[in-house]
């Protein structure tokens, strides 16, 4: 088996999310290659940390290179793939990645299975699971074996506990052929929504508010409670986002950011799949819901029927003075 | 000239059906539901309809709707013929199951029909299985630049300029037409069809194509990739409850739950 993992060099936390897939193409055989592009070799020096634990890196440069321009990610991956003939090629799953694992699957005529969440040997074939319908059930699937194959993993999803240290790894370079004409979208440098903001990724506790807030005003309260816990800030509900009381950025779910902080608070949120895919890996979950029946009770650790707008100035007040 | 505008449509199981309702076709392998409902629109391609109509207000244009469907599909592609779009086409789902690749191909064949076309706007993905992986096929099929999870959309002399979404900000990105881009819910609500638009989307009739049309015969269909199991996920865990007599006591006991865990 060949296994070709393609890096995201531009993720602030490759480092940690490609020792993932590490991890993962270290249960499946431990002959495989990781890929690096980027416009020239010094700009990768943040992603030494990997250089001991994989047998093989390619690195592949041009000073044509803009990574902001997903065509030329797309072209920069196919040439390194038509140049090493991998059977399984492997990203981890993000915005990025996810768009150009489609478009490179599309190109090479190949199939891709998307956000896999666990794999399995079973007789000597590898099944791929993965999440569908928000979460509800997942899917098994498993190729045929003749073609090649993308994979994404879902982030988080693997851990990296199969991490090896490979002593004498081998590096090759390969020379990309960039010309301006391939960027056919030009994009422009991302605007930060709020830059000030603790990442939610980061925070050690998340307060989530949804449609039972009620309005925009809910969110100060919110606030308030964030700030008083350990690393703490907000996050919404895509219902809270779409009404228009909080900005997207602060969405969690599947279409929003994947968190998880030790302490989650769901409050006024019903727990629908969509939304709990982005936040079931938090360590407790507390729910505060004016309905028994809401479906948020059946996934949160702690739960506590009642009217956030009543509970929650107290709540405050309370650990204030406990802490 | 007004724009030539695509959308391509998906129909599926309402994804807010409760999981009580839901059962696993072991035949096809995917989830359907126990009462076999009938399918809605994917809620992002609404959006996508609604952009397009936005541009079609703006600028002036002919949106065209295209789906990979059954006949029970029909009734979905009057929605937005409703609330605007001039025609929509179905092209008939073979009976094989068919993976991404010739669904894809399926689409692109049939835009390719429609040359010269401007636009192809799409959904962002579709809420069943969440792949977002058509749109992408159909720009490289037909070989034209894209743009994904866009909430906002301008055309300045041949040039679209699109606003991405993504979860750290907006990012502006430019092209030249024709393109695709993925519409993102951020685009905001798809509109009401009036009540004119909906007697005049009555009297519209829907073109069948069939993958034969396309050149693809359906005993040709391979798929490289197969699911051999659908299962529910439990997740299901086991709550405690904080009494609520008076919230004065409940936040108290919340906070010392939450201290004896070290949460806070
Ligand atoms: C493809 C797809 C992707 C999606 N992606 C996401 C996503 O990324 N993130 C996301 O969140 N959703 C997502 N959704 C939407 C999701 O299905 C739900 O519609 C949404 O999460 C509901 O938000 P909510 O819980 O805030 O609102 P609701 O479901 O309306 O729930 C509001 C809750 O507030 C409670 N409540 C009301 N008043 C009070 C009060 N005074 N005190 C306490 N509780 C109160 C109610 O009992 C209710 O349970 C997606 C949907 C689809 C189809």
């Amino acid at each position: 088996m060949n296994i070709l993992i393609l890096v995201n060099t531009t993720d602030p936390e490759a480092n940690s999310t490609t020792r993932e897939a590490i991890s993962v193409a270290n249960k499946i055989d431990n002959q495989y290659s990781i890929a690096l592009i980027s416009k020239s070799e010094e700009t990768l020096s943040h992603l030494q940390e990997l250089n001991d634990i994989c047998p093989n890196k390619i690195i592949a440069t041009n000073p044509l290179l803009n990574t902001q321009s997903l065509d030329l990610w797309v072209e920069s991956f196919k040439q390194v793939i038509k140049e090493t003939n991998p059977k399984i090629i492997l990203m981890v799953a993000d915005v990025l990645t996810r768009e150009i694992s489609a478009r490179l699957a599309a190109q090479l005529n190949i199939p891709l299975i998307q956000e896999s969440s666990e794999i399995k040997i079973e007789n000597n074939s590898l099944k791929f699971i993965r999440p569908i319908f928000g979460g509800i059930a997942s899917a098994t699937i498993q190729s045929d074996g003749i073609s090649p194959l993308i994979v994404t993993l879902q982030k988080g999803a693997f851990g990296s506990s199969n991490i090896q240290k490979y002593p004498n790894p081998t590096t090759r370079y390969i020379q990309l052929e960039l010309k301006t004409e391939m960027e056919k979208v030009k994009y422009e440098k991302l605007s930060p929504t709020s830059p000030s903001r603790l990442p939610m990724e980061k925070a050690s506790s998340i307060v989530c508010g949804g449609r039972g807030l009620g309005g925009p005003e809910g969110f100060d309260l919110l606030s308030q409670l964030a700030n008083i816990l350990d690393n703490g800030t907000i996050g919404a509900s895509r219902a809270a986002c779409d009404a228009g009381w909080i900005d997207h950025s602060y969405q969690i779910g599947l279409t929003g950011r994947t968190v998880s902080p030790k302490l989650y608070f769901a409050i006024g949120i019903s727990g629908a799949s969509q939304h709990m895919s982005g936040c079931t890996k938090s360590q407790t979950i507390v729910a505060i819901n004016t309905d028994p029946s809401a479906l948020i009770f059946n996934e949160a650790d702690i739960g506590l029927i009642g009217d956030w707008e009543k509970i929650i100035p107290i709540l405050i007040e309370k650990i204030k003075t406990t802490k | 000239m007004p724009l030539n505008i695509i959308v391509c449509i998906k129909q599926l199981i309402d994804p807010e059906t409760p999981i009580e309702n839901l059962t696993i076709d072991t035949h096809s392998k995917d989830i359907d539901t126990i009462d076999h409902k009938e399918l809605i629109t994917n809620g992002f391609d609404l959006n996508a309809v609604e952009a397009a109509l936005y541009l079609k207000d703006k600028y002036g244009a002919k949106v065209t709707i295209i789906s990979l469907g059954t006949m029970e599909s029909q009734n979905s592609l009057k929605r937005p013929l409703a609330m605007g779009a001039d025609e929509a086409i179905l092209i008939n789902k073979p009976n094989t199951p068919i993976d991404s690749a010739t669904t894809a191909l399926l689409l692109s064949k049939t835009i390719s029909l429609h040359i010269p076309f401007d636009l192809i706007l799409c959904g962002r993905q579709a809420s069943d299985w969440d792949n977002a992986e058509i749109p992408f096929r159909i720009a490289e099929n037909l070989n034209i630049s894209c743009i994904s999870l866009v909430s906002k959309i301008e055309i300045n002399e041949s040039k679209l300029i699109a606003t991405r979404a993504l979860p750290n900000g907006l990012q502006k990105a430019k092209t030249n037409l024709p393109g695709l881009i993925t519409i993102t819910n951020e685009f905001g609500e798809p509109r009401y069809p009036s009540l004119r638009g909906i007697m005049s989307a009555n009297k519209k009739n829907i073109k069948q194509i069939t993958p034969t049309f396309l050149g693809i015969n359906e005993s040709d269909i391979t798929t490289k990739t197969e699911t051999i199991r659908i299962n529910f996920q439990t997740r299901k865990k086991n709550c405690e409850f904080i009494q609520n007599e008076n919230n004065e006591y409940a936040a108290q006991a919340l906070t010392e739950k939450l201290k004896n865990l070290n949460l806070i």
